[in-house]
């Protein structure tokens, strides 16, 4: 009995589940395996029966007996795995604009250079621009075991993505930016900023900035870059021979060494550690904590250093002068022209040449009226005299006109310009021999060094110096004075 | 109101629009003689016209007697050189409101033009 019992196939069922074998033991009677019998010990076994397990048992029935002495092992089933669900993401429209050109530039032109200065590190975004998608997850497939028994598919998980009112998430996934600004984007997080911070210095790895905001720069600015922004930029290590457009402030934390070729415009204040061979236009006020050396500088406000020194250089302010030490002991030639407004003096300028031409254009009109005039007395005065005079007197009609508007305007600049000049300049330690005031039309070459606190004003119609002790001296007796003749140097 | 200035010079057209825009009209034609003139007329349709005498191809006179001639009843004033009292007569015989004797001032023409529209509307 037990010899038959080893006779009987049998089902072997992977632990996984994922295959069920039919086996057929050596010496087994074949004309006893009916399809209804191998079906029912599947069946009885608990694995599925699918189209595959009833063709894999009508072959083996089909088939002639063969080896009758070995196991036959029939693949009556198999597992369908599930296909796991896949996670959602994000994708971000990374191209950048200013290197997208720099990229089209290599594709495109070989002849063309592309400006390495010139590729952005960050992205900028303008408002309503598609910034990037979020992508869906997909739910996966359910897949069944031998037994017939679901194996459940993992679905893929949402997106993780944190976003606040810079960025709106339309409904089918696409994220559009909702200001201006700089991308930000990190753990899970995106917004937009107005203000980029740069942790490192601005060279290669940033390129060139112009934003739309204010920037703050961890370390400094090398050579050669340009950072422009609208709003303030401040910069905590030292900004070499590099360009800086602040539309508001610039904080040069760590001092400004341009080696000539520093370039600085700020539509506010300049506040700094120092300044070293830097032109530029500062149109509110200077403040800087130690030196500006050989620096070119309009200051369309004060300047407010009484620790600090200007030395060498040609400062322009319009506003008073508060410093610690003017020049140097070396003689150096510090020059300072002061009571001027150079933001309205060109126009004051251009204002002058305007009235002055038309007045000559007037006065030659009315020479040539008067003579017409002289021959009409004479009664010589012919038609295309009169014509003539018709004109002469229009024209001098348009340009009274214009000449009385120029006037009027000229007189209005010249009041600003009187209005906003100051003429005040306060020394706290020295004022050393090469320095060199010029106001109104004439240079003051210090020749001998005097120490302070002293302080340079107008009395009147002079330019004088007053001591702390109240004595006022004209600046004659410490400087020599010069008439400016205009396109020579004074010095 | 529209306005045709008929004068054989540019430079007097020119002045004379320049009057006429400060006093605030800009609808202008312009008109380089008698003949011309008479050809623009039907289109254009002014409410005033300022006509010089001496011009070439048809002179100021003869355009003012064909254009009333015409029965357009718009008043026109002569500006001319002409400032003999039997010329002024003669022009405004032929259908003429008023006279500009050259040379003139911006204002002078101005207060011209005014009085010659009172009159009219009067």
């Amino acid at each position: 009995m037990a010899a038959e019992q080893h006779k009987t196939p049998s089902v072997i069922i992977a632990p996984d589940k994922a295959t069920a074998t039919l086996q057929i033991p050596p010496g087994c009677e074949r004309a006893l395996l009916t399809e209804q019998l191998l079906i029912g010990q599947i069946t009885g076994a608990g694995v599925e029966v699918t189209e595959h397990t009833t063709r894999v048992i009508r072959s083996f029935i089909a088939q002639p007996p063969d080896d009758q002495d070995k196991t036959i092992s029939l693949d009556i089933a198999h597992a369908t795995p599930p296909v796991h669900g896949i996670d959602g993401k994000v994708v971000w429209n990374d191209k950048d604009k200013d290197k997208a050109t720099a990229e089209d530039h290599a594709q495109t032109s070989d002849k063309e250079p592309v400006s390495y200065y010139d590729q952005s590190a960050f992205l900028m975004v303008d408002t309503g621009d598609e910034i990037g998608r979020v992508i869906p997850p997909e739910p996966g497939e359910d897949g069944r075991d031998v037994t017939g028994k679901t194996i459940s598919a993992k679905s893929g998980k949402e997106a993780q993505l944190q976003i606040d009112e810079s960025i709106m998430r339309r409904s089918n996934g696409t994220l559009i930016a909702q200001q201006d600004g700089v991308l930000y984007r990190e753990l899970g997080k995106a917004m937009i900023r107005k203000l980029i911070q740069v942790n490192e210095f601005v060279d290669f790895s940033t390129g060139n900035i112009n934003f739309d905001g204010d920037i703050i720069i961890g370390k400094g600015v090398r050579d050669c870059f340009e950072v422009t922004a609208t709003g303030n930029i401040e910069v905590n290590g030292m900004i070499e021979a590099a360009t800086i457009n602040a539309g508001k402030d610039l904080n040069a934390k760590g001092g400004f060494a341009g080696r000539e070729r520093g370039h600085v415009f700020t539509g506010g204040c300049l506040l700094g550690k120092y300044l070293d061979n830097v032109a530029g236009h500062v149109k509110q006020d200077l403040k800087i904590d130690r030196e500006v050396i050989n620096c070119e500088l309009k200051i369309d406000g004060q300047i407010f250093s009484p620790q600090g020194s200007i030395i060498g250089g040609r400062i322009i302010p319009t506003g008073e002068v508060h410093i610690g030490t003017l020049g140097s002991d070396a003689g150096v030639l510090t020059e300072l022209v002061i009571g001027s407004v150079p933001t309205l003096e060109p126009f004051a300028f251009k204002l002058e040449d305007i009235a002055g031409q038309l007045s000559q254009d007037v006065q030659k009109l009315t020479d040539e009226k008067d003579t017409i005039d002289k021959n009409s007395t004479k009664g010589r005065m012919t038609a295309m005299d009169k014509e003539r005079e018709t004109e002469i007197i229009f024209e001098l009609s348009i340009l009274g006109s214009l000449l009385d508007k120029a006037q009027r305007t000229l007189d209005l600049v010249r009041t600003e310009i009187n209005k906003r000049r100051r003429v005040d300049v306060k020394v706290e330690r020295s004022v050393f021999y090469g320095v060199k005031f010029e106001l109104d039309g004439r240079s003051y070459k210090m020749n001998q060094t005097i120490s302070g606190p002293v302080r340079f004003v107008m009395d009147g119609k002079a330019f004088v110096y007053k001591k702390s002790d109240g004595s006022v001296q004209p600046i004659g007796q410490v400087a020599d004075v010069h008439a400016i003749i205009p396109g020579k140097s004074a010095a | 109101m529209k306005v045709m200035l008929v004068d054989d010079s540019k430079t007097m057209r020119n002045i004379q629009k320049g009057i006429l825009t400060q006093l605030g009209y800009t609808e202008l034609e312009e008109a380089c003689d008698g003949l011309d003139a008479l050809s623009k007329v039907g289109a254009f349709q002014p409410e005033l016209l300022l006509v010089d005498w001496n011009m070439p191809n048809m002179d100021g006179l003869t355009f003012v007697k064909k254009y009333r001639e015409q029965g357009h009843k718009s008043p026109i004033i002569m500006v001319t050189t002409e400032a003999e009292k039997s010329r002024v007569v003669e022009a405004i015989k032929a259908g003429v409101q008023n006279y500009v004797v050259k040379p003139f001032t911006p204002d002078l023409l101005g207060e011209r033009i005014k009085e010659t529209l009172e009159r009219v509307a009067a």
